[in-house]
């Protein structure tokens, strides 16, 4: 059983609809969660205008339509699970910090700002500041896990102290910028600027890239990390290959204007040996 | 419902320590935004008993309306995005109040609110470069309820220390009369005596105070006795307000006992006394040095101070101490802002957290207890936290706390890391817990005779009707943090612990005489370094007129 | 009738030149001294249209700030208002009073670029300066992709002449770096001339600084040498201006660059002084900056729709008009100084324009009402480039003050106009 909204008359502008947690439906009856408060526009508004609600909120809530529209989803929950099957509008899973959120189709920008737990997966592609901190923010992503099957845009991650992102598609340019640490995976191509301003933690691509000129060769190198972190993403439904997480990956170091301590690791070649 | 004009309240135990009332139950009767003797029968009366009442608070020292603060608030986003804060509901037939956002600096509307909610009624921005004072006043305008004033900064001015290396001072005091008139300021302030000069020149800056800057006569010493004695020449309500040099550096309570030394048997006010009470030195680590610094302010009866108390929890460093704030950049790491003031001073800005883990904030905290609790006299070491240095205003009741409970001190000593606390007095047990009346000292009689201010501070007649009812609460912490009624300009702005009216506050300024001869020479001055009109740079039409000097 | 003003500030660009001596002949500007061709087209000879508008038709005061009050309070979603140039502070405090009490998205004169800085000035802070320590300090100042001559005409004689108070007298006191990138170029008199292309703008720059903080690097770049000979200058030198322009470049140039350039000065404060400036433009738009944030905290994109100021850089007013998102608009300020990209979507909802040539507006609007421009015919504050006050003089007699005009307006908007709890 779970709690189930379904999208009847679509917003004509953005839809505010923080409310939508588990935490906050919690013990409310379909009815009483329909009447419960949105903003849109200038106006408050009741979620029933938008949503036909049914059944029961027993941990899970399931959103259906084009929520394109719908911003802050999730924002703030800390357990649960959110399913969406359709779009999700900017700010989905803001701050949260526990819990799963599902997206079947695509995500806008900033997918899970600020983060500091729980799970993200969108199946579509995502827009720009995926993970990243807020305006004038250091700390972006503190915790918990994004996966974006489809493309991302700019500034992945930026200012991420901690936690996981993995793209399946490509990812924008300033991917990881100003990162503090954590993992970002991109499967696809990654765009300029990789990196910039990184303090500490690691920027992994399946494919070439060019390299700020603060970044130095260090060696190429098998990463045993990687051997149980693509295997991971594998089973959450990224094509990962084996000889992806068996290959070997080039190591750039920087970025020397800041730190230095972070790593970008860009596939040289899959593992023959595992192909076999 | 307007507030009326004339009002009579009954039943507050009155807390009036100018003159002498320590819970006496008695009347107050306003009338046009006085304190008067007597008030008609039929007057409105407000029912106050179960209250405590005291002046409304005086915050001496505070960053709140000045080009250096615009700038922090355009550095701290995050904090404002993390805090908005809506409109008050004021009474109906009130103008409607304004929106803003909070953090360590709040937007000015908010900053208003939040300092009357408090109980407090005047705030002095301590610095300002003479520069940019136009924008001072902006700010005021955008701050309600509050009366605001403002000190100049003088300590680095290119044309003031040209006085004091030509061996001038006569045209130094003339100088600094015309800066307050033309400023609209309220007081002298000097900070880092020529260390922000060094700054900018690449000296970097200066540490001891006989250290000359450049190649030049001019010392910290010459700087702060030749600003000291104008501002004593001139009978100035608040003698100068120094900032020395030093400032945040272990074993730094050397400079700040020179620095008072140097100007014995002056009137002189040494702020934020905190932060120069260190003892330890380069390599040596850090210790309290409060008990020495202490002992000889309270010896020594013209000089007074304020605290610039540390409080755990985000706090803003911004100071025209460039040189200083640099230093938190590197060895922090966090965003900071540098901007340099031509002719006149500089800024920097670092934002900053005090943690209870972190054995030098423990020590900060402590440095500060010690001084307020070791001091003699109530009326010359008065409470500030440096806002938002040191922490933000609304602190304040938690200080206060920590002032008058020495349970909720301990509790809080047990949480901090007591590294450095080793032969701290505070570690030892100071067991000295403050009055309500030394209270009502410290926040607001203190401040506005330090101040010169002869209407505020206090209950007699003739005074300021600026009035803060607390409602008796053994919870220290929250008897402060929320009056159930403030008086301000005997409007009443606070009603069961809500904003209800947003009157405009005033600006409290001097203009003291000067010798007009110095015109000629500033003109000149001007002309030849400044990228501002001579003329353009008074700022005109201030709707309050200057306090009378003498 | 003659008669004379002077030290008049020009708002024509950011310079807001304070020396300008203007001479008034039978109520026209015929003279403003000292005033760079963009400052004499700025004042102009002073006359504006004193007209009142509604629907077209000419009206009476009250009634146009009845009917644009009905107009604000009747639209279905969420208001616009838009801070434009050539207002004084006070109307400015004023319009953001009314974007308040409307619960409206406000959007100012931000170019991308002063946008850029302004978000990568809040991530990182900044080094800057006032321009007068420019003219009294800086012994290198490094052009860096501008030529201030054609947009600030006047900012090298003022800020950057040959003698300064801290200076060593002569040429040996101050040198000129020019860098030219892409179609920027820097002044053609220089002591030393580098070129860039755009693509090589941040990874230079990112050189630059790790060669200042002495930190190793990968391969060196073609430009590396030349680079390596900067450095060594900028090290020697006492203090460093770092000039940039804030509003305009070549289109090729990365937006990032901004941040590097920040970066860069900042990092120059360990070894030596160096401040950067960003060149604005006029109008008193550093003053729209200065007092959304002292009002509301954020210098721009504030969204008040949720009953508090909210920052939305990234959701601009243009888009939210191309989402139809917006019912109404209040434009204040000179009309002219909307973006194109605005005035497009201006023209599909009801708007109020209040303001300086208003009904010369280049985009349709329901009531008009003319007023004075700052500086010229209303006295008041206006703001330089470096965020330094000035007084503004009223010179010539002009239609209605703004100032008091949107005081009016907003006493007409009722309280709470609409009630959202979230």
């Amino acid at each position: 059983m779970s709690l189930d909204l379904t999208l009847h008359t679509a917003p004509a502008v953005p839809l505010e609809a923080d409310i939508l947690t588990p935490g906050r439906l919690a013990g409310l009856s379909a009815l009483e969660t329909a009447k419960l408060t949105v903003v849109h526009g200038n106006q408050s508004a009741e979620l029933g205008e938008f949503f036909r609600v049914s059944g029961a909120l027993d941990g899970e809530i399931h959103l259906t339509g084009d929520l394109a529209r719908v911003k802050l989803i999730g924002a703030g929950m800390s357990e649960g699970r959110i399913v969406v099957h359709g779009s999700a509008g900017m700010h989905l899973g803001a701050g949260m910090s526990g819990g799963e959120i599902l997206v079947e189709g695509d995500a806008g920008d900033w997918v899970g700002p600020e983060m500091t737990g729980g799970r993200i997966v969108v199946h579509g592609n995502a827009g720009h500041m995926v993970g990243a901190a807020y305006r004038g923010s250091r700390v972006g992503l503190q915790g918990g896990e994004i996966v974006i099957f489809g493309n991302a845009g700019n500034e992945i991650g930026s200012g991420m102290r901690r936690g996981l992102i993995a793209i399946g598609g490509d990812s924008g340019d300033f991917t990881g910028v100003n990162l503090l640490a954590g993992t970002i995976v991109v499967l696809g191509q990654l765009g300029w600027r990789t990196g910039a301003g990184m303090r500490r933690g690691t920027i992994v691509s399946m494919h070439a890239a060019e390299v700020l000129p603060t970044f130095s060769f260090a060696c190429i190198y098998r990463p045993i990390f990687l051997r149980l972190y693509l295997p991971y993403l594998k089973r959450l439904g990224l094509p990962v290959t084996d000889a992806q997480a068996r290959g070997s990956y080039q190591r750039w170091c920087g970025d020397a204007i800041e730190l230095n301590r972070g790593e970008i690791l860009l596939l040289e070649s899959g593992d023959a040996a595992a192909a076999n | 419902m307007k507030s009326p004009e004339r009002l009579r309240i009954v039943g507050a135990a009155v807390y009036d320590p100018l003159n002498g009332f320590q819970g006496d139950v008695r009347d107050i009767c306003i009338e046009d935004g006085r304190i008067v003797a007597q008030v008609p029968l039929g007057t409105p009366t407000l029912n106050a008993r179960g209250t405590i009442v005291m002046p409304g608070g005086v915050d001496i020292h505070s960053h709140v309306a000045s080009s250096a603060c615009n700038h922090a608030r355009r550095l701290l986003p995050e904090e404002h995005t993390a805090e908005p804060v809506p409109a008050p509901e004021l009474r109906d037939g009130e103008a409607p109040a304004r929106s803003g956002t909070g953090g360590t600096l709040p937007s000015t509307f908010t900053t208003g609110y939040r300092y009357a909610g408090l109980g407090y009624t005047t705030v002095f921005d301590a610095a300002v470069a003479p520069l940019t004072a136009r924008h001072s006043h902006e700010e005021f305008d955008d701050t309600p309820i509050v009366d605001g004033g403002f000190f100049v900064l003088l300590g680095n001015d290119e044309y003031l220390l040209r006085q004091i290396e030509t061996g001038n001072p006569d045209r130094a005091r003339d100088y600094a009369a015309w800066i307050l008139g033309a400023t609209g300021g309220y007081a002298i302030k000097v900070v880092n005596p020529g260390g922000i000069q060094a700054w900018k020149s690449g000296q970097r800056n200066l540490t001891e105070i006989d250290q000359p800057l450049g190649s030049s006569r001019v010392t910290p010493r010459a700087i702060l006795e030749t600003l000291t004695d104008a501002a004593n020449s001139l009978r100035l309500p608040h003698p100068v307000h120094i900032h020395c040099n030093n400032l945040g550096v272990p074993g730094n309570a050397r400079t700040t006992l020179q620095s008072m030394e140097t100007l014995a048997g002056r009137r002189a006010h040494f702020t934020h006394l905190q932060f120069h009470c260190y003892g330890g030195g380069a390599g040596d680590g850090w210790s309290s040095a409060a008990q020495r610094v202490i002992e000889y302010l309270n010896a020594n009866p013209l000089l007074s101070a304020d605290v610039g108390q540390v409080m755990f929890g985000p706090a803003t460093t911004i100071s025209a101490d460039a040189p200083i704030e640099y230093l938190l950049h590197a060895n922090s790491g966090r965003k900071w802002t540098n901007i340099d003031v031509e002719l006149e001073t500089g800024c920097g800005i670092v934002p900053y957290s005090f943690q209870e883990r972190a054995a030098v904030s423990a020590l900060q905290w402590a440095v500060g207890l010690e001084l307020f609790l070791l001091s003699a006299d109530p009326w010359r070491l008065v409470l500030s936290t440096d806002h938002p240095n040191g922490g933000s205003f609304l602190s304040y009741p938690t200080l206060i706390q920590q002032l008058m409970d020495r349970d909720a001190r301990a509790e809080q000593l047990k949480r901090v890391n007591a590294k450095l606390l080793a032969g701290s007095v505070l570690a030892d047990g100071l067991s000295r817990e403050y009055t309500l009346n030394e209270i009502a000292i410290v926040t607001r009689a203190g401040p506005a005779r330090l101040l010169g201010l002869r209407h505020k501070g206090h209950l007699g007649v003739g005074a300021d009707a600026d009035l803060t009812f607390y409602s008796r609460e053994r919870n220290i912490a929250r008897m402060f943090a929320r009056p159930r009624y403030v008086i301000k300009g005997g409007v009443l702005v606070v009603e069961e612990g809500q904003l209800r009216r947003a009157p405009a506050g005033r600006r409290l300024r001097v203009s003291p005489g000067h010798d007009t001869a110095v015109l000629r020479d500033l003109r000149r001055h001007f002309n030849a370094h400044a990228t501002v009109a001579f003329e353009n740079f008074p700022v005109r039409g201030l709707r309050d007129a200057p306090m009378e000097i003498g | 009738m003659s008669s004379s003003f002077q030290h008049v500030t020009c708002l024509g660009c950011g310079c807001a030149c304070d020396d300008i001596a203007v001479t008034v002949e039978d109520e026209r500007i015929v003279r403003a001294e000292h005033a760079c061709p963009l400052g004499v087209a700025w004042f102009g000879d002073g006359r504006v249209p004193g007209e009142i508008r509604v629907d077209g038709h000419p009206s009476g005061l009250e009634e146009a700030l009845d009917g644009a009050a009905d107009l604000l309070r009747a639209a279905r979603g969420r208001l616009l208002v838009f801070l434009g140039a050539d207002l004084t502070c006070s109307a400015q405090r004023a319009a953001v009073g009314i974007a308040d009490r409307l619960r409206a998205v406000t959007e100012s004169v931000v170019s991308e670029n002063a946008s850029a800085g302004i978000l990568a000035a809040q991530r990182r802070g900044r080094a800057g300066c006032t321009l007068g320590e420019i003219r009294n300090r800086a012994d290198l100042v490094l052009f860096w992709g501008t030529d201030p001559d054609e947009q600030y005409p006047r900012f090298r004689s003022r800020f950057t002449p040959l003698s300064g108070l801290h200076l060593r007298r002569g040429h040996a006191g101050r040198s000129i770096v020019s860098v030219a990138i892409g179609t920027d170029t820097g002044p053609a008199e220089a002591d030393l001339h580098l070129t860039l292309a755009p693509q090589e703008e941040v990874a230079a720059l990112a050189e630059l600084r790790a060669r200042l903080l002495g930190r190793s690097l990968g391969d060196p770049a073609p430009w590396s040498p030349e680079l390596a000979g900067l450095a060594d200058r900028l090290l020697r030198a006492k203090y460093v201006a770092l000039i940039h322009d804030g509003e305009r470049s070549d289109q090729q140039r990365p937006p990032e660059r901004i941040e590097a350039l920040i970066a860069l000065a900042q990092a120059l404060n360990g070894p030596t002084r160096a401040a950067l400036t960003s060149l604005r433009g006029g109008g008193n738009r550093s003053g729209v900056e200065a007092v959304l944030t002292w009002q509301t905290g954020f210098p721009f994109a504030v969204d008040f729709s949720r009953g508090a100021p909210r920052y939305q850089p990234d959701r601009r007013a243009a888009d939210r008009l191309d989402a139809g998102a917006l019912a109404a608009a209040l434009v204040v300020g000179a009309p002219t100084s909307v973006p194109e990209t605005l005035q497009r979507g201006l023209a599909r909802i009801p708007t109020v324009v209040v303001g300086p040539r208003a009904s010369e507006a280049p985009f349709p609007a329901r009531v008009i009402i003319d007023t004075g421009v700052a500086g010229i015919h209303e006295p008041g504050v206006g703001y330089r480039m470096d965020d330094v006050p000035l007084p503004l003089q009223g010179v010539h007699p002009g239609p209605r003050p703004a100032t008091e005009t949107l005081i009016q307006l907003l006493g007409r908007l009722a309280p709470g106009r609409t009630e959202v709890r979230p």
